[in-house]
């Protein structure tokens, strides 16, 4: 429902400003800074 | 009246006009209890009056975004009277100083460039979003909330003569994706919309292109719209996201083309 809801967002008419934009629906995974500096934390420790 | 934000409580800054007013009247609207916020309490009470009369629930608040202290009491007192805090709208921007001070970069005083930042980017986002953050994280945990950054194309476009303003917008998106990082844990979702060319006046301006527009100019409530999207519970997967919404402006390839051969 998360994606349909934000599709039923954009195909509205609530939405007519709205055209050739990406709306990223990923739960902020993408932007998620911290998941890189993790994965090499464990790693680094794995490596240890 | 809507039920997408049945529940929630929302603080909109610089909400006693254009799109700011937009996005309060939807959101009180969509069933939200609303603090309308801004410098001109006529105004404010205005907008408080408009949504009361059509059914909706709002009270107006004064608010000076570039002063510490009131975007603290203002936050503190919205939930004094509403009980919590589940919706942050960091709106406001300082339109005046914005379009008296249009001039080359190397022309700015430090004064004009710190003026333009604390009301789009200090002000307007950290301050308010590091004094509701206990609340919002309050209302987080107990379900959902979020905050949603006004930007702007000046973030992702160099416009001649607003380098300040696009620096604190460009900030503003930057934010955004810090704060729906840290909200996470606490469920607080963290978005933006970047706006393009808006008009206050009210109705639709009608769908035509031209001046590389592939709709036609927005109006406050297409953003309002977006707002409403983004800060209900519908939008609970979306954090981090900067949602365009500039009737394709900023994708348009053609705009380019066409400029140079008008050249």
């Amino acid at each position: 429902m998360d994606i349909a809801y934000a599709v039923g967002y954009l195909a509205s008419d609530q939405a007519a400003f709205v055209t050739g934009a990406e709306l990223v629906a990923d739960g902020g995974f993408s932007i998620n800074g911290d998941a890189v500096s993790d994965a090499e934390a464990a790693g680094s420790a794995s490596a240890d | 009246m809507g039920e997408l934000m049945a529940g929630k409580v929302a603080l909109v800054s610089g909400s006693t006009r254009g799109i700011g007013r937009s996005i309060a009247e939807h959101l009180a609207a969509q069933g939200a209890r609303v603090v309308v916020t801004g410098r001109t309490a006529d105004k404010g009470e205005k907008v408080v009056t408009r949504i009361r009369e059509a059914g909706g629930t709002a009270e107006f608040l004064r608010l000076d975004v570039t002063d510490e202290d009131s975007v603290r009491s203002v936050i503190e007192e919205t939930v004094r009277r509403f009980g919590g805090l589940t919706t942050l709208v960091n709106n406001a921007a300082p339109t005046e100083v914005v379009a008296t001070t249009v001039k080359h970069l190397v022309e700015y005083t430090t004064e004009e460039w710190d003026k333009i930042l604390i009301g789009t980017l200090t002000g307007n986002v950290f301050w308010a979003s590091k004094y509701a953050w206990p609340h919002l994280a309050a209302a987080g945990t107990a379900g959902g909330a979020s905050i949603v950054n006004i930007s702007s194309g000046q973030a992702i476009a160099g416009f001649k003569g607003f380098g300040a303003y696009g620096a604190a917008k460009a900030g503003v998106s930057s934010l955004t994706r810090t704060l729906a990082v840290e909200g996470a844990a606490v469920g607080i979702r963290a978005n933006t919309v970047l706006v393009g060319r808006v008009v206050s006046g009210r109705g639709d301006s009608g769908h035509h292109t031209g001046g590389g527009r592939l709709t036609r100019i927005g109006n406050p409530m297409d953003i309002a719209y977006a707002v409403g999207y983004l800060a209900s519970d519908q939008a609970a997967f979306v954090t981090g996201a900067e949602l365009v919404a500039d009737g394709g402006f900023s994708i348009n390839g053609d705009a380019v083309s066409d400029a140079e051969a008008a050249g």
